[in-house]
């Protein structure tokens, strides 16, 4: 009897072993298809080995779904890892991929704001919800979510110049000037920053 | 056998129709179907690919761009919402929303979409929402009472006109009739309604509603009550038992009038299927009575000593009262609350009007339960409850107002409301009340029929 528990234990070890380098072989073939962009390889190899309660492998179908231009599946895919790990900001972020390739703008919002619930100076995401209502003219809201971003990175071309645009747009000139200024002496020779600079 | 091999490839025809299992499919398929301008199978494919779970801005748009050259502006409707839900600023997609509302005839949701395009494209658009009379509405009744001595039945019409004068800025306007025979006498009633509203930008509503009415009863009351009491009461000289009779006559006689107004200021906002309407509302009455007022009392009155030999003593007074009413009053009542629906699916959708009435002497709560169902594209129907005691009360955002002092113990309505033709719709209305008059303190009760029309000239 006590033969068979091990017997039992070390079959049970050596599957789990196994399986374990499979994955791990998995992954790395799926790396290597990626880079060929054989991105429908990618998939298969994964989904082969695949585990429906894994983060890491639903994150990366996530990912290689966006890339084949499967969208809804990829969304679905990061889904399921938010659903696996409720406070993960990079499957959120990951989400965000297919669903702005599908301009579900609202849906993009939606998932930003679930993002800065969990991480309010996330500067990633403070910075395209500043894209986006400075798009679509929302500028008091977009100067908010800018002014973040600009108080953690002062130094930050983008952030800065975006800034810069909004208070514009608001007609606080002053305020743009010291952005643009800046913006410009992080990148001396843009062409951009100089173009807002001389409208004011 | 070789039926089956003429229906399998049949089949398998149909299943790589609809095998739609990659959003790329879905989406070169579709985009392919609306560069060739099929909008038949696009709108077909489209309507499948939804059905499947596929939801994402263009698939909609296209599939709204389909039904809406096919001219289903029902289902362009649908699906142009459903692409404003997953990108609620396009404004490509709102110009379309538009005009599918438009070719519907849902006027008061085009309008509300007009208001969000931005100037350039509303200069470009040949639409202009001003309408002198945008639509008329007539209904006319009867109130059935089944105890025709107390109060007879109560015959009723009215006619209402709409005026649209710009997306933002409208004018109800109505005016209504109503006589009735009671046993004080006869009333007339003349009443007129304004409801200027405005509409805000972000689904805000500002609306007014001033509601005036000229009342006049000619009263002829010759009415008489009795209240009897018996009972046994103790002091220093002994025990007494007494039996009382009082009995009082009224006689009202000449006219009584009064001119009434209310103003009422609703401030209306939509949030995800809720709608909030906080209002607040002043009534003002002049009255302007000129009649007699006669009562004569008497009082039979009978008091026995226990172990006292009889007889009783009685007593019987004749109390004539005569008194002329020319003096002018006035009276006043407050009225504030919060109007508040939900509807969710936009099948059917619940209420509840809530108002607090403040009156120098009294103050009440009153809440009034509603609710609407869409049966379908062209029924639907309105209920409500309410009930109320000695005091009016102005509903529904002041486009309803009960102004009598009556005491409706409950009244229950329904409304049919029937989409008949394109610029007509019906509307029946069945109504019971029960009701206690507030001058005779009879009860009666009150089975109404009415009949509405709407009609867009």
């Amino acid at each position: 009897m006590k033969k068979l528990i091990l017997n039992f234990v070390f079959l049970a070890t050596a599957t789990l072993g196994m399986s374990q380098a499979n994955v791990n072989e998995a992954f790395s073939k799926s790396y290597s298809y990626e880079n060929d962009k054989d991105y429908s390889k990618a998939i298969s190899v994964i989904t082969t080995v695949y585990d429906a309660n894994s983060y890491t492998m639903n994150l990366r179908l996530g990912w290689l779904n966006y890339l084949a231009g499967e969208y809804v599946k990829s969304q679905g895919f990061y889904k399921k890892a938010v659903a696996l790990e409720s406070k993960s900001v990079e499957a959120r972020l990951g989400y965000i991929y297919p669903t702005s390739a599908m301009e579900n703008w609202d849906d993009v919002i939606k998932t930003y704001n679930e993002i800065l619930t969990i991480d309010p100076n996330n500067s990633t995401v403070n910075y395209r919800m500043a894209s986006i209502y400075s798009y679509r003219k929302n500028y008091t809201k977009a100067a908010g979510y800018a002014e973040k971003v600009v108080a953690l990175y002062p130094f930050d071309y983008d952030s800065n110049y975006l800034l810069g645009y909004i208070y514009i747009s608001l007609g606080k000139i002053k305020e743009a000037k010291i952005c643009l200024i800046r913006a410009l002496h992080y990148n001396p020779s843009s062409i951009e920053v100089k173009t807002l600079l001389d409208k004011i | 056998m070789h039926r089956i091999k003429f229906i399998l490839p049949l089949l398998l025809l149909v299943t790589n129709l609809f095998a739609q299992d990659s959003y790329q499919e879905v989406d070169n398929k579709s985009y392919q179907l609306y560069m060739d301008k099929n909008w038949q199978e696009l709108s077909q494919y489209g309507q499948s690919a939804s059905e499947k779970g596929y939801d994402y801005y263009y698939l909609n748009v296209r599939t709204g761009i389909a039904f809406f050259e096919l001219k289903d502006f029902e289902n362009a409707k649908i699906y142009f919402q459903k692409a404003l839900q997953n990108s609620s600023t396009s404004i490509f997609v709102k110009e379309y929303l538009f005009w599918s509302y438009y070719h519907l005839e849902e006027e008061s949701e085009a309008q509300k979409i007009y208001q969000l395009l931005p100037d350039s494209i509303q200069k470009r658009m040949d639409y202009d929402p001003l309408r002198i009379v945008d639509y008329i509405y007539a209904e006319g009744g009867i109130k059935m009472s089944n105890n025709k001595v107390a109060a007879d039945n109560l015959l009723y019409g009215r006619i209402g006109f709409n005026h649209q004068f710009s997306t933002r800025f409208s004018i109800y306007q109505q005016y209504t009739y109503m006589q009735q025979k009671a046993i004080w006498g006869d009333m007339k009633q003349h009443q007129y309604l304004l409801l200027p509203s405005i509409n805000l930008n972000k689904k805000w509503t500002i609306s007014l509603a001033f509601n005036y009415s000229n009342y006049q009863s000619n009263l002829d009351y010759d009415d008489q009550a009795t209240w009897k009491d018996k009972g046994a009461y103790s002091s220093d000289s002994g025990r007494y038992n007494v039996d009382s009779t009082i009995s009082k006559y009224y006689i009202f006689e000449g006219i009584y009038r009064q001119n009434a107004l209310l103003s009422q200021i609703n401030i209306n906002k939509e949030v995800a299927g809720w709608s909030f309407t906080p209002h607040a509302a002043f009534y003002q009455v002049w009255v302007t009575p000129d009649y007699q007022k006669t009562i004569t009392t008497q009082n039979d009155l009978a008091i026995i000593k226990v172990m006292t030999p009889p007889p009783p003593i009685l007593q019987t007074t004749h109390d004539s009262l005569y008194k002329e009413y020319k003096e002018k009053e006035i009276y006043q009542q407050w009225q504030q609350g919060i109007n508040v629906s939900f509807n969710n699916d936009k099948t059917i959708s619940f209420g509840a009007d809530i108002n607090f009435i403040y009156h120098k002497d009294f103050s009440n709560w009153n809440v009034i339960p509603y609710m609407r169902a869409n049966i379908s594209k062209n029924f639907s129907i309105f209920a409500y409850y309410v009930r109320k005691g000695n005091y009016v009360l102005s509903m529904f955002n002041g486009t309803q107002f009960l102004n009598s002092f009556d005491e409706i113990k409950n009244k229950i309505n329904v409304t049919g409301e029937f989409k008949l033709f394109k610029k007509l719709e019906l509307f029946t209305t069945y109504q019971y009340e029960s009701v206690t008059d507030n001058l005779s303190l009879r009860d009666y009760q009150l089975n109404s029929i009415f009949i509405g029309l709407k009609f867009r000239p």
